[in-house]
């Protein structure tokens, strides 16, 4: 072909923007070889108006107005009008595409060199960046039509595609089309819409046998401003994602287009599992936009499934004998996977090249961190010296196979299967059993139990190492709060030895302890999500990294964090939510992590919350927002003042001194603490983060006095005395708001940076440095040493009652009967030090917290009140009495709550003296655990059992059912027809029978539930399924999953922007 | 003006702040009062002595020689309701609330009078009484009548306190054993044993059988005591007489901490001087004897500066069946003290001769009934301090209460010079204060 002979018609197609099209225009008037026509082609207008679109008056050019939804429909409606010449190239232009001087001239090389071109397509660059590439051509990927680009995004032209020729697709803005080629394949399929129609175009000009080729030297400047939805050139904050779902699903569009039959419909399930797979990594990175755009893509195709069947016949029909180069061209699944890697690690690569430190900056940086390991380090052996000194002697117990118990955990060796069926079904099976409010408490215990060692080894190293962990946990957020390192160490000591702490402990109450260690992780996950860390300050006056940006990873690791803290403490939900609020309204540009942070503290407490909401007004309605799940024990009255000086409980008397000693130091460090926070308030140093943690210390105060003076769990049989809140969550609270304020204001004055006006320099050179931080840290550092001495002093008591004990608790003989069928509960008569007898039921080996408490069922029902609300349960401390006593008659009672064991330590012997005496107990067992008593089944015959679930039948008798905690099944022969079911458990609606797949009605009958079975034989099922309890806990779920994916630290486009 | 506001509400707070702090603060007890219950224990099977046994043996021999063993024994027990004891091994165990099982040896070794009011198993128990001197022995009978097995750990003490290691035996339930002091502590003329039984406890009783030479001198069984306390009444000893056939009769005493004690004796012809044995200072665990003076039936006082426990070994004595001139053969009766609050009121009676011994701690009226009913079977009118022995008339095996403030005891005599004491036992039908409330178990 000659050159000469080339026809060039231009065919610039606009949508109305004309601040593009002028310069695309412009850029045309420049090119050395003009087109021979020109025609401009305005979508969407009947008569378009120059002056509108900014054409000049002089421009020799045919101005159409069409109606059509694509690019190429608007194209090829100019082409009906005007009769194809010889040697006819279409040059088709987009409104944003603006060719670079003689683009066209070296687009028109390439047909004189390659007779088979049939479409030459030139480099896209950027817009404002002509040297960046955008589009050097493309391929897609042979199954899915993923379009994978040979250039990697915004590469920077070196000439390294200068060698590329053949191409499976070009962009075809810019690209010169053969016009007999676009006839004969119809110009491009409309059913792509606005995406993928060129790969689609180009593709089939392969396939006729047609040539695409890349003219790398011809550049044109693209601003793919539909794809960024910009509408001139000035917008530079619009973003692709907007568009994401539609060019995702023109890709899928072009997988099942060209796409063999029979394979159709397996790519359409490849489709749905890639999308959901895409979906939840979407998740993981924390965009949310995203996810829905993954989800919408499917959604998009689906809608343009009824054009599949004509462009697949469009496909067909182009045949020619080039078939084999086409498919050659197609991207290998190793070209996909680095095209991948390329855009979604690219970005952030970009962000780490861009805060490398310099080389200057490295050294210094290397130093800092040097000093920063030999403090942390200091710091946790101090931390680990103290917890070993304190609670050193619990491990060797620990790691021979004993469990740290106390009053308030029970037993802590507790298997993760009764975890995970507390948490699942709902039904606490504790005592007599009760339906629970929810299952929170289990679910936190859950991974504990799942460890080597399981949850008695977790819990006792847990407790044991809790001082060196809270060190840990404090050391990494006061680094968010101050680089100062003695800042650091005194910080994160305080926090170790922190009064509240220790009494947790020693007390077992788990929650306050795990609050106390993951409150700082909050903290400093809520300080990373709104970018408001402290940074390492440089000699040079600058800051490392010089960028903050902020987080949505730490966001959702702060949701998690808040979802365990508030599991953990419930009293703690609605101030830690009311300061998330605080926190989004304050945090401009990081709204949307912060406003995350509290969403699934919030659905995990959904059903509290519900109750709470349905129950407003009444009395005592606000009760479920102060109870404790987990091991809880009523604590000795405190002053409110005792609470500000972070003491909750009187601790151990101090060794060697007299009582006004002991004062001085039980309140020492409180006192210090708090004089500290006021000599910072005052001193009018940091002023924001100071008062931010006076506020905080506020917050703290009241929730501590608030959960002291409140019922946060009403007494039940199976051995929970009632306890009032311990007000340990909130006296942590309080401290890490009084350490804040302390620390923000021995933050040293920023160093003037270079640049700084010589005034400001010279008035800093002029104030001398104050003394008064360093006589403060010295001080501090005494005032602590000196509690930490005292507190770890070897032989003195750390008070509370946790110590090591034998796992198995009851003797074996009662152990075994509580766990293999048929199932019965065992009765414990333990007489306390002043002579009352503590009575608990029994369902597992050993009374235990650990699973948490019941408080109610899922729809806020008391189920289990205070005895004298209901009978039936009132009854058991009343034979609970008659036992200890001696007396006649309590057995029956017994028998009808399967209670089928009575066991009583065997240092008691009064108690054993008075059981001895009852007639229908037999001994079992007698044994250093205890004394074992069967109790017989009935008068008339001693050898029946009692169980707790069971088939009573007037003419045959009693029979046992299998049962576990909240389910059993059974296959019952025949029978009279006035056989009923009896379950010994309390009512309620969840409890479900069915014979043979019917549902039996129930009914309560002296405080049990019992079901009549009226057919003959067949299977009967019983099950605990609260519907009410299983969304919510569902929701939970999705929660956590949701913010665990999320807290996946993988990097993305945020690293784009960012904030300085 | 914002920064007059400011300064307002910091006034306002340095008030309010302090005044809240300081504003004492008490947790809500959790809404839970402990249950207060009174019970009255069901009846638990008691458990009795059992028969007199030979401590090594029968010696069989003609009519010429001496026999050890006897075929002239008369075993009887007497029970108040329910029926009558059932053998349990050595011992024996009866449902019935009180029993008394007496039996009469009328020659040989163990010839005389021993009675045992039978008791319910307990996890602590005193007896004050046997010996393992030289011809003596003291067989100690264990009886586990509850369906619970039990472990006992005995104490033997001595003159010179309590001898170390103690023994343990364990016990099936309803069983009963026995073992021969002597072999475990020989050569203590005075001795005292503490049994503490776990699980439902025991009955302890010691057989104290005494020879000296070929002569009988006595046999008795040794009831449960009552525990220590700092005053103690022993009722119904005597009569003394040093000088005469029947010997003097003796008090024991022990005292687990030790503690200077002090003794008076009421004879029913009024006060006895003690001379010389009015007070004595004993050493913690150290057990002695001290004869008491010429007189007739009384009633011993023994106030004491720690918990103490006294019994008074009473004998009579009599002309042997065989032996030489001059020689005496005797049969004796333990007595326990009992503390003046005493609560033991009931008693089953025996054939031969009973008689109400009895002191009164204060003025008062005593009344004996038979138990159960109304039927008042004696009355006597008693000024405070006064003593009595008076003979009750009833059928054997009439259980009998006594109301009134005294402190008694049934003596039982029989010809040719038998004797023996049945204890009161208290029949333990009063509700007793339980606390209960729920707590979770915890090792």
């Amino acid at each position: 072909m000659s050159p000469r002979k080339a026809y060039v018609r231009a065919i610039v197609v606009t949508r109305g923007r004309p601040e593009y099209l002028a310069r695309t225009i412009e850029a045309i008037t420049y090119q050395g070889r003009q087109p021979d026509a020109w025609h401009i082609v305005a979508v969407g207008a009947d008569e378009p108006d120059r002056e509108q679109l900014g054409i000049p008056e002089a421009l020799d050019v045919e101005l159409t107005g069409v109606k059509a939804r694509t690019f190429g429909q608007a194209v090829s409606a100019v082409l009906e009008s005007v009769e194809p010449e010889e040697h006819e190239w279409l040059w088709l232009l987009h409104d944003d595409s603006a060719p670079l001087p003689d683009a066209l001239g070296e687009l028109l090389a390439i047909p004189r060199k390659r007779r088979r071109a049939g479409v030459v397509g030139p480099a896209q660059v950027r817009w404002d960046h002509v040297q960046r590439a955008v589009n050097v051509g493309v391929t897609v990927s042979a199954v899915s039509g993923r379009r994978v680009s040979y250039s990697d995004l915004d590469d920077l032209d070196q000439g390294q595609h200068h060698t590329r020729e053949d191409s499976l697709a070009v962009g075809l803005a810019g690209a010169i089309v053969k016009r007999s080629l676009w006839d004969k394949l119809d110009g491009t399929d409309p059913a792509y819409g606005r995406y993928g129609d060129s790969a689609d175009f180009c593709r089939r000009a392969w396939r006729t046998g047609a040539d695409v080729v890349l003219a790398p030297k011809a550049r044109v400047r693209h601003a793919q401003a539909a794809m960024y939805g910009r509408s001139d050139p000035a917008d530079t904050d619009s973003d692709h994602r907007s568009t994401y779902a539609r060019r995702r699903a023109a890709e899928w569009y072009h997988g099942f287009a060209w796409a063999p039959a029979w394979a159709v419909p397996l790519l359409a399930v490849w489709m749905l599992v890639a999308s959901l797979s895409r979906a939840v990594l979407r998740v993981a990175s924390s965009d949310l936009r995203m996810v829905s755009a993954e989800l919408r893509a499917p959604i998009v195709l689906a809608a343009s499934m009824p054009r599949l069947a004509a462009s697949r016949k469009r496909v067909a029909r182009a045949t020619g004998e080039a078939g084999v180069v086409e498919r050659s061209l197609l991207a290998s699944g190793i070209d996909v996977m680095r095209h991948m890697r390329a855009r979604e690690l690219g970005s952030y690569e970009q962000w780490q090249a861009r805060n490398a430190p310099k080389d200057v900056q490295r050294r210094e940086l290397s130093e800092l961190a040097t000093r920063r390991w030999w403090a942390f380090g200091a710091t946790m052996l101090a931390a680990a010296a103290f917890a070993g000194l304190l609670f050193g002697t619990w491990l060797a117990p620990l790691f021979r196979g004993d469990m740290i118990a106390g009053t308030a955990t029970g037993s802590t060796a507790v298997s993760w299967a009764d975890m995970w069926q507390r948490t699942w079904t709902g039904w606490a099976d504790a005592g007599l059993g009760a339906p629970a409010l929810d299952g929170t408490w289990a679910a936190l215990m859950l991974p504990f139990a799942a460890l080597p060692g399981g949850l008695a080894v977790s819990i006792g190293v847990l407790l044991t190492a809790s001082p060196l962990l809270a060190a840990a946990s404090a050391w990494a957020a006061i680094g968010s709060l101050s680089r100062n390192l003695a800042a650091r160490a005194l910080g994160a000591l305080a926090w170790a030895s922190a009064p509240t702490l220790v009494q947790s402990v020693s007390d077992g109450r788990i929650g306050a302890v795990l609050v106390h260690l993951l409150l700082p992780l909050l903290a400093l996950a809520m300080v990373r999500a709104v970018a408001v860390q402290a940074r390492d300050q440089l000699d040079g006056g600058e800051v490392f990294p010089a960028t903050r940006p902020g987080s949505p990873t730490a966001a959702a690791a702060a949701a998690f964090l808040m979802a365990c803290v508030t599991v953990a403490a419930p009293v703690l939900l609605v101030p830690l939510a009311l300061a998330t609020v605080v926190v989004t309204i304050a945090a401009r540009g990081f709204r949307r992590f912060a406003a995350a942070v509290a969403v699934p503290s919030l659905v995990l407490h959904g059903a509290a919350l519900a109750y709470t909401w349905t129950h407003r007004g009444e009395p005592g309605w606000w009760r479920l927002l102060v109870r404790e799940s987990g091991p809880a024990l009523p604590s000795d009255p405190a002053a409110n003042w005792q609470l500000l000086l972070g003491i909750a409980q009187q601790p151990p008397d101090w060794p060697g001194l007299v009582a006004a000693g002991d004062t001085a130091l039980t309140y020492l460090p409180g006192l210090a603490l708090l004089a500290a926070a006021f000599v910072a308030l005052a001193s009018g140093r940091s002023p924001v983060p100071v008062r931010i943690g006076w506020a905080i210390a506020g917050m703290g105060l009241t929730v501590a006095i608030v959960s002291h003076h409140t019922v946060a769990l009403q007494p039940t049989v199976d051995g929970v005395a009632g306890a009032n809140g311990w007000p340990g969550a909130g006296l942590s609270v309080m401290m890490l708001g009084f350490l804040v304020a302390v620390i923000a204001a021995l933050r040293p004055a920023p160093k003037p940076q270079v640049g700084l006006t010589t005034r400001t320099i010279a008035l800093r050179e002029a104030r001398p440095p104050s003394p008064v931080p360093a006589v403060a840290t010295m001080l501090i550092a005494v005032a602590l040493l000196g509690h930490l001495v005292a507190s770890a002093w070897p032989g003195r008591p750390f008070g509370g009652d946790m110590h090591p004990a034998d796992p198995q608790v009851l003797p074996l003989v009662a152990a075994l009967d509580l766990a293999t069928d048929p199932k019965t509960r065992a009765l414990v008569l333990n007489r306390d030090e002043d002579g009352a007898i503590a009575f608990s039921v029994l369902t597992r080996d050993g009374s235990t917290a650990m699973l948490g408490y019941g408080h109610l069922d899922s729809r806020g029902r008391v189920q289990q009140p205070d005895r004298y609300d209901n009978g039936s349960i009132a009854v058991l401390d009343q034979r609970a009495a008659v036992l200890a006593g001696g007396g006649e008659g309590a057995l029956e009672a017994l028998r009808r709550w399967g209670i089928g064991v009575v066991v009583v330590p065997a240092d008691d012997t009064a108690t054993v003296d008075q059981l001895s005496r009852v007639p229908g107990l037999v001994v079992m067992a007698a044994s250093d655990r205890g004394f074992t008593w069967r109790v017989v089944g009935s008068t008339e015959d001693t050898d029946a059992r009692v169980t707790r679930a069971r088939v009573e039948d007037p003419e045959l008798g009693t029979d046992w059912l299998p049962v576990d905690s909240a389910s059993g099944r059974v296959a019952v022969g025949p029978g009279s027809a006035f056989r009923t079911v009896v379950l010994a458990v309390p009512p309620s609606d969840s409890w479900v029978a069915r014979f043979n797949g019917e549902e039996l009605e129930s009914r309560s009958e002296r405080g049990q539930l019992v079901y009549r079975i009226t057919q003959s034989t067949g299977l009967l099922v019983v099950e605990y399924h609260d519907s009410a309890y299983r969304r919510w806990w569902w929701a939970g779920v999705a929660a956590l999953a949701w913010i665990a994916l999320s807290a996946i630290p993988l990097h993305d486009r945020r690293f784009r922007r960012e904030r300085p | 003006m914002m920064r007059t506001v400011g300064w307002v509400i910091a006034a306002l707070l340095a008030v309010a702040v302090p005044a809240y702090l300081f504003t004492p603060g008490n947790p809500p007890v959790a809404n839970f009062d402990e249950g207060h219950y009174d019970i009255v224990p069901a009846d638990a099977v008691s458990g009795c002595a059992g028969n007199l046994a030979l401590p090594v043996g029968a010696s069989v021999g003609d009519t010429d020689t001496i026999s050890s063993g006897s075929d002239d024994v008369r075993f009887s027990a007497f029970v108040s309701d329910a029926g009558a004891p059932a053998s349990i091994g050595v011992a024996t165990a009866t449902d019935a609330v009180a029993a008394t099982t007496i039996e009469r040896v009328g020659s040989g070794d163990l010839a005389g009078l021993g009675a045992f009011s039978c008791s319910e198993p307990q996890t602590e128990t005193w007896l004050l009484g046997g010996s393992t001197a030289l011809g003596e022995s003291s067989r100690l009978v264990l009886a586990n009548p509850s369906p619970t097995p039990t472990n006992v750990e005995i104490t033997v003490y001595g003159p010179a306190g309590p001898i170390d290691p103690p023994i343990t035996r364990a016990l099936a339930a309803e069983s009963s054993d026995s073992l021969l002091l002597e072999g475990i502590a020989p050569d203590l003329g005075s001795m005292a044993v503490h049994v503490a039984a776990d699980a439902g406890g025991v009955v302890a009783a010691i057989q104290d059988s005494r020879l000296d030479g070929f002569l009988p001198v006595g046999t008795d069984w040794v009831h449960p005591s009552d525990p220590p306390a700092t005053s103690m009444v022993v009722p119904g000893i005597g009569p003394s007489d040093p000088e005469g056939i029947d010997g003097p009769a003796v008090v024991r005493l022990f005292s687990p901490e030790g503690g200077f004690i002090s003794m008076r004796l009421v004879s029913t012809a009024g006060e006895v001087l003690l001379a010389g044995v009015g007070g004595v200072t004993l050493e913690p665990g150290e057990v002695i004897e001290v004869d008491l003076p010429a007189s007739a039936v009384g009633t011993l006082l023994v106030e004491a500066t720690s918990p103490t426990l006294a019994a008074v070994r009473s004998s009579v004595g009599r002309e042997p069946d065989e032996g030489l001139e001059g020689d005496v053969a005797r049969d004796f009766a333990w007595v326990n003290g009992q503390s003046a609050e005493s609560t033991r009121s009931v008693a089953v009676t025996t054939h031969y001769s009973v008689t109400v011994a009895a002191y009164a701690t204060a003025d008062t009226t005593m009344r004996v009934f038979r138990w159960g009913t109304d039927e008042l079977l004696m009355e006597r009118v008693l000024a405070e301090g006064e003593t009595i022995e008076a003979p009750l008339r009833v059928d054997a095996g009439t259980p009998v209460m006594v109301e009134g403030d005294v402190v008694w005891v049934l003596r039982v005599a029989d010809e040719p010079g038998y004797v023996t004491t049945v204890e009161p036992i208290d029949p333990d039908d009063e509700a007793r204060p339980v606390t209960v409330r729920p707590g979770p178990y915890v090792p």
